[in-house]
């Protein structure tokens, strides 16, 4: 937009001088002349001198004023006259140290007035074709740095690119320049006519190109050649021109200069600006340091290597294989891809780092709910076994509240869970452990149990498990085992005592009657035949009422009931002694006369059995046999000073004799323990209540005051010391 | 003299031997009988069994003695125990004399009667231990 503004002021033909920021007056200031061919800011030369400007201040040790001046708008004939004035009063009182006419109108115009205007000056004829020089018209204070069009290889590349190609528009405007141009393009482009048909803008107002470019036949090309100046006079800037055709065109656009690029040409062998500005200010300070300009007189630069515009090759759809080799592609678009590669690398970063992390936490999950369901698996298998069990089981913690309890606990108790869950577990269960402890229901009834307890630390906290078992039915099948041997060994007991009663009241004494009858007689008096005859009959009913006696006494010991025990003991070891080699030392001690008919009966068949043993195996000098109350029943001591035997034979072949004695303690709730070492005698250790504890639970009376307990044991105790 | 003895056909035998010598004012068959007898009929001496039904000997002559301490008891038994014998004249017994030897009756009950002891002379053989 300042462009066409500024465009339209140089309409009106006016020159513009330009000053640098430097200072006039100093005198190390060179100046520098520039004379554009057509407006400052027009056509492709401004890029030219933009780069050119730059590159001299940038390479110059002096300071330099630069005045600008263009030559008229492209014109239709020659007015040179007004740019001439001008200039001679600019430079009146001092030539400038360079001149530089860019583009070969302003060069024509300055070789035309070099003459008049600035003849010793040096002058740089730069950006100027070749076309356009004679060399018969340079003067040895001529610079060149040349440029060499190559219309006609652009044609050819637009064949190369788009082989289709049968139409080409020539955008060329109408000035004296583009007139030029016309004719040698029309000559250049000879060569083609078989090929290709030329459309050429000359004639036609730049509304009417573009009318043309927008309706263009398939397979066409717009060839940009120059436009300043239309048929219909109107001048033009080479950007907006390009951007109004670019954006009307159905064909792709062509150029010839590298300042082109980017304003909508395909692209092709462009002119390259960068390095004619370059050049032209390397030739510039090479003349402003005072070198011959004759020298300084570089060949023309021909169109540089081929540069494409990307967005246009898309556009148009060609593709990039078919350009020339060594073509250069510029305004590539980076890709979404590169666009955003790193975008897309750091997401995608982030979602695998998520991936992975929502990976191990469902793994973990997936582990969590196996490790759940291995765990509720196992729990509930042993919650079943826990609650099927037979025994009662109850988990407590360290301080003795109730956990959990299970269901033959709940059975057992009569308690439901909840009852016991939270309570002291010495509310339930009895203090001491063992195998006869009587637990509690919860109607009251007292019941034997065999109680076990179990420790776990979990987590530093204590846990005791008791394993409750109902000893109930166990205790009844034991005390009717217990009961039926009692019954056995009474019954045994009262048969034999019944057999000893008959042999005594019976036959003992009808011999003792025949005894007396028969000793009536006095043998010392009547020593007949029959006397002595009859005595001897005397003789052998007496022994043999001693021997049914005797017979009847082991059947059973009438003394026993008689005498008591102790006196039974001593009758009984007085007879061991009379007939055995063995010497009996008895010590009883505080021994009640009247005691419990069992008791006495089986410490004294013990005994019986006892000495029985001594005589058959033990060949002893001595036995030693004591009885002395212990606690609460009878200690009956047999020790033998014979040939003993290994206490673990007793057990492989139990003899009749001692297992007898063992039973017959057992019953009564005893203990018998026997030690022996061959050739240390034996020793027999019996203890045996004065009250039967046979019963289940009885021992832990005093851990459960029961009344119905303990009067059924004072029941007992006087039914048996009756 | 009063017999106790529950068996009739040994009791008879003894009344018989007895009374070639003694007056048997009677006879009872049990121990609580013979306490009652001895009240009623006051013997000199009492021939008494130990084996007795209700109250045997040993009991019947501790309990007699605290009625009558000079009751004079000769017992007469198939106990040929020494320590049986040692027993009943510990109780306070006049005379011990086995079942079977008749002859050491008269001399015992005699004895007795003059306040001396009597035990059988026959003490000395040996039981014959049973299989």
């Amino acid at each position: 937009m300042r462009r066409s503004v500024a465009g339209r002021l140089l309409c009106a033909g006016l020159l513009i001088l330009m000053l640098s920021p430097f200072s006039a007056d100093g005198a190390d200031v060179k100046r520098v002349l520039l004379l554009h061919s057509s407006g400052r800011e027009l056509g492709p030369f401004d890029v030219f001198t933009e780069g050119f400007r730059e590159e001299l201040d940038r390479q110059s040790a002096v300071p330099l004023q630069y005045y600008e001046a263009s030559l008229e708008p492209p014109r239709a004939g020659p007015s040179d006259e007004p740019v001439v004035h001008f200039l001679q009063s600019m430079f009146a009182d001092r030539s400038p140290d360079l001149i530089v006419p860019i583009g070969g109108p302003a060069s024509k115009f300055a070789v035309a007035y070099r003459q008049r205007l600035f003849p010793a000056a040096p002058m740089l004829l730069a950006a100027v074709d070749q076309r356009h020089l004679r060399s018969a018209d340079l003067t040895s204070n001529d610079a060149v740095v040349a440029v060499m069009h190559d219309a006609g290889k652009a044609i050819e590349d637009i064949q190369t690119v788009l082989p289709k190609t049968r139409t080409v528009f020539v955008v060329i405007g109408d000035s004296p320049v583009e007139r030029f141009w016309r004719e040698d393009l029309g000559r250049e482009f000879q060569r083609f006519q078989n090929q290709l048909t030329f459309i050429w803008g000359n004639d036609l107002s730049f509304a009417e190109m573009l009318k043309r470019c927008g309706t263009l036949p398939p397979n066409s090309a717009i060839f940009y050649a120059l436009l300043s100046l239309d048929a219909a006079g109107f001048p033009q800037t080479e950007e907006d021109t390009l951007a109004e055709l670019h954006k009307i065109a159905n064909a792709p656009i062509f150029g010839v200069e590298s300042s082109q690029l980017g304003l909508g040409i395909v692209g092709g062998p462009l002119m390259s600006m960068d390095d004619l500005s370059r050049n032209a200010a390397g030739a510039a300070i090479r003349i402003l340091n005072r070198e011959s300009p004759e020298g300084v007189r570089l060949p023309p630069q021909l169109p540089g290597p081929s540069l494409y515009d990307w967005r246009e090759l898309r556009r148009w759809d060609i593709d990039e294989n078919r350009l020339p080799p060594g073509s250069i592609v510029q305004f590539r678009e980076p890709t979404l891809w590169q666009r955003y590669k790193w975008y897309v690398l750091a997401g995608a970063l982030v979602c695998f780092v998520e991936s992975v992390l929502i990976w191990s936490l469902l793994a973990n999950l997936r582990k969590r709910r196996r490790a759940e369901h291995l765990l509720l698996e196992s729990r509930n298998r042993l919650s079943a076994i826990l609650e099927t069990a037979g025994e009662g089981i109850m988990a407590v913690d360290d301080r003795g509240v109730v956990e959990s309890v299970n269901a033959a606990a709940e059975k057992m108790f009569g308690f439901a869970a909840a009852e016991m869950i939270g309570h002291d577990v010495n509310t339930i269960l009895p203090v001491g452990l063992g195998e006869e402890v009587n637990c509690r229901r919860k109607d009251g009834s007292s019941f034997p149990v065999e109680l076990e307890r179990s420790e776990v630390v979990l987590d530093d906290r204590r846990i005791f498990t008791y394993f409750v078992r109902d000893m109930t039915e166990r205790k009844r099948a034991e005390q009717m085992v217990l009961d039926f041997g009692k019954q056995l060994l009474r019954a045994q007991e009262a048969e034999r005592a019944r057999l000893a009663r008959e042999l005594h009241d019976d036959i003992t004494q009808r011999l003792a009657r025949l005894a007396l009858d028969s000793g009536r007689v006095d043998f010392q008096e009547d020593k007949s035949t029959l006397g002595r005859a009859m005595y001897e009959v005397h003789d052998e009913i007496v022994r043999l009422s001693e021997d049914v006696h005797a017979l009847a006494y082991r059947l059973h010991p009438a003394l026993l009931e008689r005498l008591g025990l102790a006196n039974a003991l001593r009758v009984e070891c007085e007879q061991f002694s009379r007939q055995e080699p063995t010497r009996v030392n008895i010590e009883i001690e505080n021994v009640a006369v009247q005691l419990p008919q069992d008791l006495g009966l089986c410490l004294f068949r013990v005994t019986q059995e006892a000495l029985r043993n001594v005589s058959r195996h033990a060949r002893a000098a001595t036995v030693d046999v004591s009885l002395r109350p212990s606690e609460t029943g009878l200690r009956l001591t047999v020790k033998d000073n014979g040939v003993g035997f290994h206490s673990g034979e007793e057990q492989k072949r139990p003899s009749l004799g001692l297992a007898s004695m063992r039973e017959r303690v057992r019953l009564l709730g005893g203990r018998m323990t026997i030690e022996s070492e061959p050739g240390r005698g034996t020793a027999l250790d019996i203890w045996v209540p004065f009250q039967e504890v046979n019963e289940p639970g009885s021992r832990n009376d005093r851990n459960w005051e029961s009344h119905d307990e303990t009067s059924r044991v004072a029941g007992r105790r006087s039914s048996g010391s009756g | 003299v009063l017999l106790a003895d529950d068996h009739r056909g040994v009791a008879e035998a003894l009344k018989a031997i007895l009374s070639e010598e003694f007056e048997v004012v009677g006879a009872v068959e049990d121990g609580l009988a013979l306490l009652e007898a001895a009240v009623s009929l006051e013997p000199d001496v009492i021939v008494a069994d130990i084996s007795m039904p209700k109250l045997d000997g040993f009991n019947a002559l501790v309990r007699l003695k605290a009625n009558n301490p000079d009751i004079k008891v000769v017992f007469i038994t198939m106990h040929h125990e020494p320590l049986v014998i040692d027993m009943a004249l510990a109780a306070g017994a006049f005379g011990f004399v086995l079942k079977h030897s008749a002859r050491e009756l008269i001399p015992a009950v005699r004895a007795a009667m003059e306040g001396k002891t009597y035990v059988s002379q026959t003490l000395t053989r040996k039981s014959v231990p049973l299989p």
